[in-house]
């Protein structure tokens, strides 16, 4: 191929819900793509503001490094430092816990689907045309008891979609192609689905309500301590634990008779996709496991599988992590644990014309490499490494939906399968909540009411390290701290967007998304939808989160305040 | 509606562990700490919240957000008061982009026909990269300004504010409010 034919594409940001993310392509004659960089845009170095202070506080810093995800990260650095120390917290703590970030789980894979990627495949001005007769009649075909989908239901929904349009500006739905040859379904599929998508918006913020019962102040919780939690008050009474299983049990619902069967639909509409494997990476796999249940099993299996070798699932082992900067823009090169990392920056800028400088540096993402591979995490790899364990709370969901859909294992690995993946994770994570949450009211019922852990500070050691890896909703979560002199020494945090969208390495291999986009073929390159297909369905949310009121290129001048004494 | 009593919330936008970035956070509690109010408010450290902004759209009345704004017209420190129709004609939603931000939480009120008074008062911060939570000087000494701007609003809104005898500055109110 001639150089002349080479076509490249730049899409920036894929997302701004929690910082940037840049991705190129480069296209062949036949608009196929055949190379792909994935870059992040911001450097953040959040670890350095951590040093020196107090191993207990960390937590509370911590979980701002997104806005989104405060939990999880408040969890893993509080969990980081009870590991160093080997502080075993009590089990009604580890439970509440739990119930707070497998709500997020819930949450976060809603949010996803409907709000963040469905428009990529719901075309809505098509919705406007449906007739919400048809709709309803057809809603039936993918739930015997679908979730609130009368003629006036889906009626309803359109009419407000139709005043939203009507009003003069798409707005929140300008992003869109609408239109685009790559859109598949029909005008009554599209209303069901934004039908849904209004349906989500209550649950998903009936949700943020419960993950508050127990995460006390939201946004940025305060519940958790090194050794417990202090949601002691919550946890005892037993109005605040109705409230919270009410919600979940609502979200279930829409999970089981809306989410799942939307999903059922996607999958129908694009069977070919999946069986060609459009959107599979290289095929490395990762789950750290854990979500203990009271039988000692867990909920998330643990394990590594590589190049789609399913027959030879490998243990999990933390300390096979690495990370580099080889094409990253910092100084150190060399692959290093976590906790001897540095994060000095070493910026080489871009191209003049404003592209990546591809066979050099071109990210402020590092290269997590486990046992020297990049792996992919998140609802594809627990779900793949849970069926192959035959975990009891995942085996029969995936049978189920595989049976229902006739896929195999494999088709997971694509960009349809990552959804479905997804979708399966939080139908079995609501059934998980309640088995938490029972066990809790039992140990309530025979007087257990410990939350809390007492160590005494200054008896601890002054040196430690230790690692607080979790499955959280994008993947796997690892904060490593490293404790000298009662102080904190060094930190890192190594979180699933790391692992996923990570550039190259010294070994030239590609990140997961990047290794993903190969071979896509775009039906138009001016609108390179199924670019974003790809990147979307690994739920991408860079760990930096800014939120700076966007108004480039509009004149806001008669808005000014002027200093009254000037 | 009009015969309860507002229920206001004044909403700091930001991160604070990225300097300007956190702008609004530390006007919210420069304002809680500085003045008395007539009447009881919510003040809100409300981070990065992405679609958890409709939670507040939802239980509140009347929003007052303090955020930092991107233009390229002013220089850092210029302070912008914008209302909600500013507001809607803010943002081009490029074209590549599935985000969830204060523009398009409002889009989605909108589309769930919740009803409430919103202003936002902004700044045009300096530095938003640096790691540490120490405000740029423009972005410091224009924090008064802030203030007064976000009053003018509450004011307008029904609530009487007043300046307390020995008031913090900026810089010691960021020192004191971070994690």
């Amino acid at each position: 191929m001639s150089s002349a034919t080479k076509q490249k594409i730049v899409i920036d940001p894929v997302t701004r819900i929690e910082g940037h993310l840049r991705i190129e392509v480069e296209l062949d004659e036949h608009n196929v793509v055949n190379q792909a960089w994935a870059s992040g845009q911001l450097f953040r170095g959040i670890e350095t503001i951590l040093k020196g202070r107090d191993p207990r506080d960390t937590g509370l810093i911590a979980q701002r490094i997104c806005g989104v995800c405060t939990n999880v990260h408040y969890r893993a650095s509080i969990s980081a430092v009870e590991q160093a120390y080997q502080i075993e917290i009590p089990r009604n703590a580890e439970i509440v816990r739990n119930l707070v970030s497998l709500a997020l789980f819930v949450q976060d894979h809603l949010v996803h689907y409907y709000h963040l990627h469905s428009l990529d495949y719901v075309d809505v001005v098509s919705a406007l045309s449906a007739d919400p007769k048809l709709a309803s009649e057809q809603a039936h075909d993918w739930h015997s008891h679908p979730y609130q989908c009368s003629q006036s239901d889906l009626a309803a929904s359109q009419q407000k979609l139709t005043q939203f349009v009507q009003a003069g500006r798409l707005g929140l739905f300008a992003n869109g192609y609408w239109g685009h040859s790559a859109y598949r379904f029909s005008a009554e599929q599209n209303l069901i689905h934004m039908h849904h998508y209004l349906e989500a918006l209550r649950i998903q913020r009936e949700i943020s309500k419960a993950i508050a019962i127990f995460a006390g102040k939201t946004p940025h919780p305060q519940n958790l301590v090194v050794g417990g939690v202090t949601s002691v008050m919550d946890m005892l009474n037993p109005q605040r634990m109705n409230d919270y299983l009410f919600i979940i049990k609502d979200a279930r619902e829409f999970i089981k008779r809306a989410y799942l069967p939307d999903m059922k639909m996607l999958v129908s509409a694009y069977r070919d996709s999946i069986k060609a494997g459009e959107g599979r990476g290289h095929g490395h796999f990762m789950s750290a496991g854990g979500y203990r249940l009271f039988n000692d099993q867990t909920l998330f299996a643990q394990g590594v599988v590589f190049g789609h070798q399913f027959d030879q699932l490998a243990d999990f082992d933390p300390s096979q992590i690495t990370e580099e900067a080889a094409r990253s823009w910092y100084q150190d090169n060399e692959p290093r644990t976590p906790y001897d990392q540095t994060t000095e920056p070493h910026y080489t800028d871009l191209n003049d014309d404003g592209t990546l400088k591809t066979e050099g540096k071109y990210s402020w993402i590092k290269s997590p490499r486990y046992q020297g591979k990049a792996m992919e995490v998140g609802p594809a790899a627990r779900m793949i490494i849970g069926y192959l364990r035959d975990a009891p709370l995942i085996k029969p969901y995936m049978d189920s939906f595989m049976q229902a859909c006739e896929l195999e294992l494999i088709d997971f690995s694509s960009t349809i399968g990552r959804n479905a993946a997804r979708a399966i994770e939080a139908e079995l994570t609501c059934d998980a909540i309640f088995a938490f949450a029972s066990e809790l009211i039992e140990n309530i019922k025979y007087y257990d009411e410990t939350t809390w852990t007492r160590y005494v500070f200054e008896d601890l050691p002054s040196r430690a390290q230790g690692a607080g890896i979790f499955e959280v909703p994008r993947g796997t979560l690892a904060h490593f701290v490293r404790i000298d002199d009662a102080k904190v020494a060094n930190y890192q945090a190594v979180v699933p967007t790391t692992w996923n969208a990570s550039p190259k390495d010294g070994q030239n291999q590609p990140g997961p998304y990047e290794a993903s986009l190969i071979g896509i073929r775009l039906a138009d390159p001016q609108n390179p939808l199924e670019v974003l297909r790809v990147v979307h369905s690994f739920d991408p949310c860079l760990a930096c989160a800014v939120h700076v009121i966007d108004a480039q290129g509009q004149a806001l001048a008669e808005y000014r305040i002027q200093p009254k004494s000037l | 509606m009009d015969v309860c009593a507002p229920k206001i919330a004044v909403l700091g936008l930001g991160n604070l562990l990225f300097k300007d970035e956190g702008l609004g956070v530390v006007a919210m509690h420069y304002l809680r700490h500085n003045f008395r109010f007539s009447a009881a408010l919510d003040f809100v450290d409300g981070g990065t919240l992405g679609i958890n902004l409709l939670d507040y759209f939802h239980d509140y009345s009347h929003l007052l957000i303090l955020d930092s704004l991107s233009t390229p017209s002013a220089e850092p420190g210029a302070v912008f008061r914008l209302p909600l129709t500013a507001l809607q004609n803010l943002g081009d939603y490029r074209k590549t982009a599935h985000e969830i931000e204060l523009l398009q939480a409002l889009d989605m009120a909108r589309l769930l026909g919740l009803n409430f008074e919103l202003e936002v008062v902004a700044m045009i911060p300096q530095d938003i990269e640096s790691v540490t939570f120490v405000l740029s000087e423009p972005v410091q000494a224009a924090m008064p300004l802030m203030a007064d701007t976000a009053r003018e609003v509450l004011a307008n809104w029904g609530v009487q504010t007043h300046p307390i005898a020995q008031p913090l500055s900026a810089a010691k109110i960021a020192a004191h409010h971070h994690p």
